[in-house]
This record gives structure tokens, C-alpha cells and sequence, in this order.
């Protein structure tokens, strides 16, 4: 394995960075929320961390058509290490809702659509983990996942749309005025800003991971093919 | 929560969320690292036994 | 498997010229087999009427399906039994492929991959269907209420096809995969979700005679589940067995 190129190890140093400037501004420097109070401040880093989680299987899904179409082992490599990260990420904003949700729904969880969409989701991608360590030939391993990852991915808004027609009590921040939703709240300015810096962050914790991750795969995958010519050797 | 004057005490829950994401984060990047780590060895073991062969 | 000799002698011109017929033609081949080794062994469809017949049973108990309770959860019970009996039948339909070196002879076979896929399929569609007319009149009896309306049979003819349609393409990856039994559902259920959930409240829906305008988004959903799936199937599946 190379060293460590230069440009990823500034972008760790970077992202670290702009992580510590995010957590000041949404802790510290964004107004207190007039009626749910500190809580409210989960919101900020639970929303990009969904996002990342969406933006990470759409990549898997995405690397896998690219993958089944040209046959290249590095599209495959992106499209693991990205699950891993959404698992990750959904995995974060699922309880992050939760622990929200307890003061302000009285409960820790309901079934609203987003609720439950992310959390099959998040066993679509767990599933897709499985079916990947259930198959040696590396080869038909990486087939097998960028299908599952399709059909997993295709699923996704289905599954959104089909609880949606239930009645939903998720309040929806952006770009939405239906105030019956309750725990729903007007961003003011400055919270506006440490929104969007949330989702800029995130979503550079994201780049930063998977380059990491995929280092680290591309090692796996080397260790492994030694492995085998030692052992036929 | 209609009734209430001013913001509801919700310290606890906010320090709950962050320890979560914090925690799962710093969990995540440990456990790369430690992939790296036993990784690195048996490249190292392999080296031993290539070396041995050759 | 002497039915299979229909696919492979098929001769590879006859797939230029008349080429849609010829695609029929090698899928109702495989449909063909299918049933014929069926109706031989009758194992697959004996498998799947026992278990789904226990777990009504289970429902029962665990439920305590009196009267009142009976109605409400009815399309529940049965889509949930459907559901589990299907990924028993779709295991050992892919499985019996697998083992006895059947899928292999149907890859050399000049036809085209996407044939075996709709051959499984429709095969596959014909047993879960066969299971669940079977169903059908046992819970009717059992429980004296009325399943025959035509509304109930249409919904489960559209989740039939579309379970099938996603089953058969996740059970050709499963059984080629080390855990492959306890792979299958752990993969296809939470794919399901949509379609099972519409299917349920649909059906419940025409059970408990609601207005069509409340049955019919259900319905649309159902239905571009299905066409969404036979598509990315269809476009998927050479990259589940190629070698």
C-alpha cells in the first residue's frame, strides 16, 4: 500500500476543521428554539446525517450500474465502501429522530413514513452486507451487490410513498408551511446557516470517509488476492 | 406545549443526540482504522513468507 | 430432466428470424419443465400448502380470530401467509435448479437469459397461485367469510406477480450464496414492503367494502411496483447467472 497521498491528508485535516466549526455553530452560536429549547438542536446535524445517509446509497446504486456496465473493479469498490458510510449515517439519524422525537412527540417512536422508510432502508443496506459476506468469488460478489444495491435502491421511494398515504406527523422544516405538523418551527437566519454549514459539512465527512474507505478496500482486496497465491503456492 | 412560557428544558435530549452522533462516528473511524491496522499486518506476514520462499 | 431437451434444441437460427416467437417459445419451454417436474414430485406445492396451512393455524391462536377480530385482519393474515409460503416455494424452485445442475444446462442453452428469468417466474407464479386458490376456499371454510370477489382475486393476482417477480430474481442470487436459506427473506422482504402493505390494504379495502377511490391508489401502486420490477429485472437478471 502507497503512503497516504497528500491530498487526502488534507482533506481529513479540512473536514476535521469545518466538523469543530459546525458543532460551535449549532451548538453554541445558533438561537435557542423559542418552544422546544435545546433539543431542538439535534436537528441540525439529524437532517444532514440523513442526507448523507440517501446521498450514499444513491451512489452505491449508481456505482453499481456503472459497475454491471463496464465491468470495472473500482466502481464496485466505490459502491461498498458507500453503503458502509449510509449504514453508518442512516443508522445516526434514525436515533437521533428518536431522541428527538421523545420530548416533542411524547414517544420515542411512531410510525410515520420517514421514520419507517429509513429504517427498512437501513436493513435494505444491512441485507445488502449479507449478501455480500455470503459469496466468495469476488467476482460475482461484486455482480450480486450492484444488483441488490438497484433493486434496494429502487425500492426506497416506493416504500416512502406507499406509508405516505397514512397520515404523517412529521413536521417538514424545509419548504413546507403546514403548521398542524407538530414540533414544526420557522428557521430564523442564523439558523438557516447553521443548516445549511451542517449539510456542507456532512456531506464533506462523507468525501472524506469514503476516500479513506476505499483505501481501505482496495487493501482488502490486495491482501486477499496474496492470500490466495500463497495459499496455492 | 401549547401553554408553556418560554423554551422547554431539553439540555438532556440535545447532549443525548450529540454524544449518539459523536459516538457513532468516532466509533466508525476507530474501527477503520483497526481494519487498517490488522490489514498492514498481514501484509507484513505475507512479506515474511514471500521473503521465506524466495 | 428430459423437459429441458425442448430448450436445447432449439436451434439458434430460429431466433433471428420469428425471434418473439421464438422468446415465447423458450419461456413457455421453461414454464413447461417446470410444472411437468411438479406435477411428477409434487413436492414444492405439498411443502407450501402444509406450511401455509400452519401458519393460518398459528394465526389463530396467536390471534384469537373471533368474529369481531376476524374481519380487521383478515387481508393481513393472509398476505402474511402468502408471503412466507412464497419464499419457501421460491428457496426450493431456485435451489432445485441450482443442485441439480439445471440452471447450468439452461445457460448453454441458445437462448436468452432474460427467458429463463420470465420462464422461472411465470413458473413461479403458478405455484404461488396454485397455493393460494387452494388458501383461499380453506380460510373461506375456516372462517366463514367470503374471499370469492372479484376485486380480491385481482389484488392478489397484481402482488402475486410482483412478489414473484422480485423473488424469483433475489432467489437466483441467494442460492448461490453460502447462507442461501436464511438469505431469501432477510433480502426480500424489506424490498416487499411496498407491495405487501398495498396489497394488504386493498385487500382489506375490497373485504370490508370501502369506495373504490380508497382502494384505487393502492391499486396504481401496486401495479407500477409491479411494472418498476419485471423492467429492472429484466435488465438485471444476465448478471445473476453469469458465470
Amino acid at each position: 500500500m502507497e503512503r497516504t497521498p497528500k491530498a487526502l491528508i488534507v482533506l481529513t485535516w479540512l473536514t476535521s476543521a469545518v466538523f469543530v466549526v459546525a458543532l460551535y455553530l449549532v451548538l453554541i452560536w445558533a438561537p435557542q428554539e423559542a418552544i422546544m429549547g435545546d433539543v431542538q438542536r439535534v436537528f441540525y446535524f439529524h437532517v444532514a446525517a440523513g442526507w448523507v445517509g440517501a446521498l450514499a446509497f444513491l451512489v452505491t446504486a449508481i456505482a453499481g450500474g456503472i459497475y454491471l456496465a463496464r465491468g470495472e473493479q473500482r466502481w464496485d469498490r466505490i459502491a461498498v465502501a458507500s453503503v458502509e458510510i449510509g449504514i453508518i449515517f442512516t443508522f445516526i439519524n434514525i436515533v437521533t429522530g428518536s431522541i428527538w422525537a421523545r420530548p416533542i412527540w411524547n414517544t420515542w417512536w411512531t410510525w410515520d413514513p420517514r421514520l419507517v422508510t429509513a429504517t427498512i432502508m437501513l436493513l435494505i443496506y444491512i441485507a445488502y452486507i449479507m449478501l455480500r459476506q455470503g459469496i466468495e468469488d469476488p467476482d460475482r460478489r461484486a455482480r450480486f451487490g450492484a444488483v441488490y444495491g438497484i433493486v434496494g435502491f429502487i425500492s426506497v421511494p416506493l416504500t416512502f410513498l406507499s406509508i405516505r398515504i397514512f397520515r404523517t406527523i412529521h413536521p417538514i422544516v424545509v419548504g413546507s408551511s403546514d403548521p398542524t405538523a407538530a414540533g414544526a418551527f420557522n428557521m430564523t437566519a442564523d439558523m438557516r446557516v447553521a443548516f445549511f454549514f451542517s449539510l456542507f459539512t456532512f456531506t464533506l465527512i462523507y468525501i472524506t470517509l469514503l476516500w479513506h474507505r476505499l483505501r481501505l478496500q482496495q487493501l482488502m482486496e490486495k491482501i486477499e488476492e496474496r492470500k490466495l497465491t500463497a495459499l496455492s503456492s | 406545549m401549547m401553554f408553556q412560557v418560554g423554551p422547554a428544558d431539553t439540555l438532556n435530549y440535545m447532549i443525548a443526540g450529540y454524544t449518539v452522533i459523536l459516538g457513532t462516528i468516532g466509533l466508525y473511524i476507530v474501527n477503520i482504522i483497526l481494519r487498517f491496522r490488522s490489514l498492514r499486518q498481514d501484509e507484513a506476514l505475507l512479506d515474511e513468507i514471500e521473503a521465506e520462499q524466495a | 430432466m428430459p423437459p429441458t431437451t425442448d430448450v436445447v434444441n432449439q436451434k439458434p437460427e430460429s431466433k433471428a428470424g420469428g425471434s418473439l416467437r421464438a422468446y415465447l417459445r423458450s419461456i413457455a419451454a421453461i414454464v413447461w419443465k417446470d410444472l411437468a417436474a411438479e406435477f411428477r414430485s409434487r413436492e414444492l406445492i405439498g411443502a407450501m400448502l402444509v406450511f401455509a396451512a400452519l401458519v393460518i393455524l398459528i394465526f389463530n391462536f396467536a390471534l384469537e380470530l373471533d368474529i369481531r377480530t376476524r374481519e380487521a385482519v383478515t387481508s393481513g393474515v393472509l398476505w402474511v401467509t402468502f408471503a412466507f409460503a412464497g419464499t419457501l416455494g421460491l428457496n426450493r424452485s431456485m435451489a432445485i435448479e441450482k443442485d441439480r445442475g439445471c440452471l447450468d444446462g439452461l445457460l448453454l442453452a441458445p437462448v436468452d437469459r432474460t427467458a429463463i428469468y420470465f420462464g422461472k417466474a411465470i413458473g413461479n407464479l403458478f405455484f404461488m397461485l396454485i397455493v393460494e386458490a387452494i388458501i383461499l376456499p380453506m380460510y373461506s371454510v375456516l372462517y366463514n367469510v367470503n374471499l370469492f370477489q372479484p376485486g380480491l382475486i385481482f389484488v392478489i393476482l397484481l402482488g402475486s406477480i410482483g412478489y414473484t417477480a422480485v423473488g424469483t430474481l433475489l432467489a437466483s442470487m441467494a442460492v448461490q450464496a453460502r447462507t442461501r436459506d436464511m438469505l431469501l427473506p432477510i433480502l426480500l422482504f424489506p424490498v416487499l414492503i411496498p407491495l405487501l402493505l398495498a396489497a394488504v390494504k386493498a385487500s382489506n379495502g375490497f373485504l370490508m367494502g370501502f369506495e373504490m377511490a380508497e382502494i384505487m391508489p393502492w391499486i396504481n401502486l401496486m401495479i407500477a411496483y409491479d411494472v418498476i420490477f419485471i423492467a429492472v429485472a429484466f435488465m438485471v437478471f444476465d448478471f445473476v447467472v453469469e458465470e
